[in-house]
């Protein structure tokens, strides 16, 4: 962990440049993701359908498209990137350990328990429910893992018990998988895939409070964080209390992601990586890293959902597959070039 | 010159509107029973796209897809400019329907069909729907007329043999089709019991369990004839040998998507399957 002494001082004002980079690469992907679609919109066009939505001028041709199908999307993509991505930056800092992910909490798993549940037990599976149920499925998991993990004292006390509850609920869903019939099984098969198709205004309205407020809150704790990458102990005698760091920021990554899984499925890849990527190419300052890595997962997010809309046109591909397929290759590259002997994080 | 071509030409298409008029021009058929039918009352003129469940016929797969029709994007279909959208009972997901919906393109939902009324009804509505209601008319009396045939076949069977159907066959456990499937129904209509069926829905079956069903007949999907080795290649597989369905090597592959589809197709292949089990 020397790379934290050496990156703390680092320059308020290039830290700054690069934040303001991300920001303007988001806005461009943004700007391309609006432009693509199945449909074949002009770029004209889409800037005519902004232009007429903000101006309050009526809707013209196909504006319905741009402003009722790929706008909400578009936030839903970007709040959800965001999420995924701070949740995970957030969750490498608590546990200290480069390959944690918000699913170790159990947000993930307990939110696939119940919208599986609701995909097999529910009379029809309606999509208010199943977001539902898995939002309040990946709350019950965390709080299960949180209050079994707080019995001891020490953040691998509470990683050993989010194996365990991860474990029972995939088993749970595992039960349920058998039990479920065709159409289910299909229903269920593309929600662990992810997608984001079902972006809509209201929906947008209802999801966006649990997403956006803990995201605003989460980089608080930045610099507790930063304490604590010196371990446990070291953080304490700096004056930081990690016991009390803990449910507040467990807390605030499952309402988060837990909300983020409920309304699009399971979208992997996202958390584990662009933390990662961010922390191995500019250091692991969380005052840094956190906001970067919003923006980040964000344009990651929204650069797959473009893709997943046009790949296969008129048809879509699940967006989990785009995340890993688009990530993966260009993480294993950036892990091979780095030269032997540094450290992971 | 240009005026008076403009006028004859708004006369004509006034005169041939009370035909024309109501029949869509740019149909997105999500189903493959749908299509089928579709195709089976030549209106595929008017066919813009298809799902990837539509396989039948082969023209079909030439079309723009979808994608699974249960995982429909909104913007995908828009994209291809429908009038209308003739969806089987389970397209979905419910938020893309919703959104094509509210883009203003008219939807129409066909009920769920497992019954040959409800085939007959199925492909009436598609008739009225796409403007050809007399082909309609013309293949629902066939379709009706087979039906009535078989069930005569079927009335006049000496005993119903208990029939499985094996889906997935060759890896791991094969699943087989019990109570609420579109198999079980089939196997009904040809004049079969359904050995497997206690369970509900398409489980995973042991050799033990495939045993204790006694099954007099093992259906297999066609389509993967090739892959399970054929008729050897099923007898091999454990349990099979001690059925008396695998003694006598009563094993029977038919054709997954025309007999389980139930659309324009599944009388005939019903009909065929009977005619095999009643004189193997």
């Amino acid at each position: 962990m020397n790379s934290v002494a050496a990156s703390l001082p680092r320059r308020r004002a290039s830290r700054q440049a690069l934040l303001g980079a991300l920001a303007l690469l988001l806005l461009a992907t943004a700007t391309w993701s609006l432009t693509r679609g199945a449909m074949a919109i002009s770029p004209g066009d889409v800037a005519g359908a902004l232009l007429r939505w903000l101006t309050g001028a009526p809707a013209r041709g196909d504006d319905q498209i741009i402003l009722g199908l790929r706008l909400p999307r578009l936030l839903l993509a970007t709040m959800v990137g965001a999420a995924l991505a701070t949740g995970g930056g957030t969750m490498q800092g608590l546990f200290r350990n480069p390959l944690a992910d918000p699913g170790l909490i159990g947000v993930s798993a307990g939110a696939a328990l119940g919208a599986v549940g609701a995909i097999v037990l529910g009379s029809q599976s309606g999509s208010w429910l199943v977001a539902a149920f898995a939002f309040v499925g990946g709350l019950l998991a965390t709080t299960l893992v949180f209050l079994i993990g707080r019995r001891r004292p020490g953040v691998a006390n509470l990683l050993l018990a989010g194996v365990a509850i991860n474990a029972i609920a995939m088993a749970g869903v595992g039960l349920l998988t058998y039990l479920a019939n065709e159409n289910q099984l299909r229903d269920l098969t593309y929600w662990s895939l992810g997608s984001l198709g079902g972006a809509s205004w209201s929906r947008l309205g209802i999801v966006a409070p649990w997403i956006v407020l803990p995201l605003l809150l989460v980089p608080r704790a930045a610099v507790a964080l930063n304490a604590l990458l010196l371990g446990e102990g070291e953080a304490a005698l700096l004056g930081f209390r990690p016991e009390r760091l803990q449910p507040l920021l467990v807390a605030l990554v499952a309402l988060s992601v837990g909300a983020s899984v409920a309304f699009t499925g399971v979208i992997g890849f996202v958390g584990l990586v662009v933390p990662h990527l961010l922390r191995m190419t500019c250091g692991p300052d969380h005052r840094f890293l956190l906001p970067a890595s919003a923006l980040g997962g964000a344009t990651l997010l929204v650069a797959a959902d473009a893709l997943a809309r046009t790949i296969v046109a008129p048809g879509e591909l699940p967006i989990g597959v785009l995340t890993a397929l688009v990530g993966g290759p260009f993480f294993l590259w950036l892990l091979l070039r780095r030269r032997a002997g540094e450290a992971l994080s | 010159m240009n005026v008076r071509r403009t006028l004859l030409a708004a006369t004509v298409a006034l005169l041939t509107l009370p035909g024309v008029a109501m029949a869509a021009t740019r149909i997105v058929s999500l189903g493959g029973d749908v299509t089928e039918t579709i195709y089976a009352i030549h209106a595929q003129d008017q066919l813009a796209a298809v799902d990837s469940t539509s396989t039948w016929p082969e023209a079909a797969r030439t079309l723009p897809d979808v994608g699974y029709v249960r995982q429909l994007s909104a913007e995908g279909v828009l994209a291809l400019r429908p009038d209308l959208i003739l969806a089987t009972h389970d397209a979905g997901p419910p938020t893309a329907m919703e959104q094509i919906r509210g883009a203003g393109v008219r939807i129409e939902t066909l009920p769920a069909s497992r019954s040959p009324e409800d085939i007959e009804a199925k492909i009436r509505q598609i008739g009225e729907l796409t403007g050809h209601p007399k082909e309609a008319d013309a293949l629902a009396n066939d379709v009706a007329a087979r039906f009535a045939a078989l069930a005569k076949s079927v009335a006049a069977m000496a005993n119903h043999p208990r029939a499985v159907y094996l889906m997935s066959a060759g890896h791991g456990s094969p699943m087989a089709a019990g109570h609420d499937t579109a198999a079980d129904r089939a196997i009904t209509l040809a004049g079969g019991v359904n050995a497997a069926a206690e369970v509900p829905g398409y489980k995973a079956v042991s050799p033990e369990a495939l045993v204790a069903m006694k099954p007099d007949a093992i259906l297999l999907m066609k389509e993967q004839e090739q892959a399970v080795g054929g008729i050897d290649g099923v007898l091999r597989m454990p349990g099979i040998v001690d059925t008396p369905a695998g003694k006598a090597k009563r094993i029977y592959f038919v054709e997954g998507q025309a007999l389980l589809g139930f659309g324009p197709r599944t009388a005939e292949n019903a009909a065929a399957l009977q005619a095999r089990w009643a004189h193997p």
